[in-house]
């Protein structure tokens, strides 16, 4: 009875502890100038949106645009549907996320976890009465709420500016931000691994961008398997496949989870396969670290 | 009760790529609730892994350990347990009452006991005005008393300390003698691992001196420091030869020692008191003062030093490079211990 009152107690106490390194990681990554950096650029870049797009409506369409106010952009005669018009700006700033935006994210996230190995640090964090696969989980997720919380000002900002300067809101533009937000988790879920591994930032980096671009190369020799007839012999054309296929179910899917985030902007219709098939990925790279972490000595 | 029992605990770095370093082998230890408990050791003796051990930041690769009853290692075993680490790297942005929120938080405490055992502590160590000052302005000696405050936030019943004044002014050395010492009438048991013998000896009731990875001596600082049947005379005059002489007469071997100028300094030794009497009369007999006599009690140095060449068959200890120098030429008895910045066990 005593034990489990124990048990239940120090079930309490792990949530208690991982939200206190969630806060801890966010506080951290304030101090950056990096992500100060990046939360100058969006608000700079909301003015400039709400700036720059200055729309007469007429009848439910786009009658003329204007930049900054001065500029006329004369549309003629066809009249645009203001949501295909906001559509389109969302799917830019979409596009732009996907590959920029993950970039800056992954740059920002880097030393996480590596800081947390610190000699001086961890030897504290870790004698305090919590599990490592808190102390781990508990960053990770402090990551993760670093870049969710960036990307709900620039996709919350971009969307009220949207909506506010045209009167139409899609939320699947907002959508749109949490399908970029999981990419980066399964990219994030390499990095914490590698940073487990190695206790380096520019290692872990570069394995969370190299998963993102693997994904992209099995991707393209999943879809045009004509490379193989590169091969004579039909055994290698068979391992080629066999690898190719392997390598895209086992990594996350880059290209079709961007084409999702898109599609998600565009009110398409989503395919829930990429996500299915990719969260594997992330949970297995996580108990990876958290096993790894839990059995080594500091 | 014991909180801290180890039973046959050993400890085996590397593996099966790479050369194997056996940390400890077969240590046991029980440390009693209130006790004030040193462990001594050269360089790569292995306590601090003995520490880490107990804390869970190291696995044990044979025998048990418990802590507050609890299996060592266990996140509940190390509820009531304060730790002051040797090396300590706090992020330079919190400030000193971010850095307590912060384990506090991770202890569990609501934002009122937060807040109460944050105000105590840092009153405490005497650190109540730098409270919102940034860690990463605190001068060595500050982040000392930092991590003694955050050791002492769960207001333990264990507090471990890893050279708790390596790198303190002697003010402040004394400052935090006291603390420890107030902390240790409060019922609080105390571990402390650290090189500096003369401040184990002000502090400590009971020492274990571990040397390659086995307790080689452990037992109350009385009786490993019990006087030696040995006694230092000094003779006024510096006619050695008739000194000698007249020792030899007395059945003495007349081992001398370095002295000042116009005296002559020997070391005696004898079975009882009425030997020595009988060798201070036959010296009186030859014509030869005697200016003082004294025995000799063996310091905490004495016994550190000869437990490590008892281990190391009586050579020098290779496990000590950097840490013990012995001075004398004479004597055995003078022994200086240099201390070091860090222990990597």
């Amino acid at each position: 009875m005593t034990e489990s009152v124990g048990t239940a107690d120090m079930r309490k106490l792990a949530v208690t502890q991982a939200m206190a390194l969630i806060g801890f990681t966010v506080r951290e990554a304030r101090n950056k100038w990096t992500l100060m950096a990046l939360f100058a650029l969006t608000t700079l870049f909301l003015l400039g949106l709400a700036t720059v797009v200055s729309v007469d409506i007429v009848e439910g369409g786009i009658a003329s645009a204007r930049l900054f106010g001065t500029i006329p952009l004369e549309i003629g005669n066809t009249t645009i549907p203001v949501s295909d018009a906001v559509t389109v700006i969302q799917v830019a700033i979409v596009s732009v996320l996907t590959t920029f935006g993950l970039i800056l994210a992954l740059f920002v996230t880097g030393n996480i976890v590596p800081l947390t190995l610190q000699t001086g640090w961890v030897d504290l964090l870790a004698s305090q009465p919590m599990a490592r696969t808190v102390l781990i989980t508990g960053r990770a997720l402090g990551a993760v709420s670093v870049v969710g919380v960036t990307f709900a000002y620039l996709f919350g900002g971009s969307w009220i500016v949207l909506t506010w300067k045209t009167g139409f809101g899609n939320a699947g533009f907002l959508l749109a931000g949490l399908v970029i937000l999981f990419t980066f988790m399964c990219c994030y879920s390499v990095m914490v691994l590698v940073g487990v591994l190695t206790r380096n930032s520019p290692i872990s980096i570069i394995a969370g961008m190299s998963s993102w671009l693997l994904g992209l190369l099995a991707y393209v020799l999943h879809t045009y398997d004509e490379w193989t007839t590169a091969f004579n012999a039909g055994w290698q054309r068979s391992l080629a496949s066999f690898i190719a296929e392997t390598m895209y179910w086992v990594l996350p899917k880059s290209i079709e989870l961007t084409e999702n985030a898109t599609k998600a902007t565009r009110a398409e219709a989503f395919n829930w396969m990429p996500f299915l098939t990719s969260l594997p990925f992330v949970v297995v790279c996580l108990a990876l670290a958290c096993w790894w972490f839990s059995r080594q000595d500091y | 009760m014991n909180v801290i029992e180890t039973h046959g605990l050993a400890k085996t770095f590397g593996g099966a790529l790479g050369s194997k370093v056996e940390a400890l082998r077969g240590v046991d230890l029980q440390v009693g609730a209130g006790e004030a408990f040193g462990l001594l050791g050269p360089n790569g003796a292995g306590k601090t892994t003995l520490v880490k051990i107990l804390l869970g930041l190291v696995e044990a690769t044979g025998g048990e350990a418990t802590l507050l009853g609890h299996p060592a290692g266990t996140p509940i075993s190390r509820r009531e347990v304060g730790y002051m680490p040797e090396r300590r790297n706090y992020p330079g942005f919190l400030t000193a009452g971010q850095v307590l929120d912060l384990f506090g938080k991770l202890l569990g405490m609501d934002a009122t006991s937060r807040r109460q055992r944050t105000a105590i502590v840092l009153e405490e160590v005497e650190m109540s005005a730098w409270r919102d000052q940034k860690v990463g302005g605190f001068s060595k000696g500050m982040q000392q008393r930092l991590a003694l405050a955050q050791a002492l936030l769960p207001d333990p019943r264990v507090l471990f300390l890893d050279e708790p004044t390596e790198g303190i002014d002697p003010l402040g050395r004394v400052s935090i003698r006291g603390i420890l010492r107030r902390n240790l009438e409060q019922g609080k048991t105390l571990f402390v691992n650290s090189h500096m013998l003369g401040e184990v000896e002000l502090l400590c009731d009971r020492v274990a001196i571990l040397v390659k990875g086995k307790v080689r001596r452990e037992g109350p600082l009385s009786s490993l420091r019990a006087p030696n049947p040995e006694y230092r005379l000094t003779l006024a005059g510096d006619d050695e030869d008739a000194a000698r002489a007249a020792l030899i007469a007395t059945g003495q071997e007349a081992k001398p020692i370095a002295a000042p100028p116009g005296l002559t300094v020997w070391r005696l030794e004898v079975d009882d008191r009425s030997q020595l009497n009988g060798v201070l009369d036959g010296i009186r007999g030859a014509g030869l003062e005697i200016e003082e006599i004294q025995r000799i009690r063996a310091s905490l140095e004495e016994v550190f030093v000869q437990t490590i060449n008892d281990a190391s068959d009586g050579t020098p200890s290779a496990a000590s490079p950097g840490g013990i120098q012995t001075s004398s030429k004479n004597s055995p008895v003078e022994v200086s211990v240099a201390t070091r910045e860090a222990d990597n066990d």
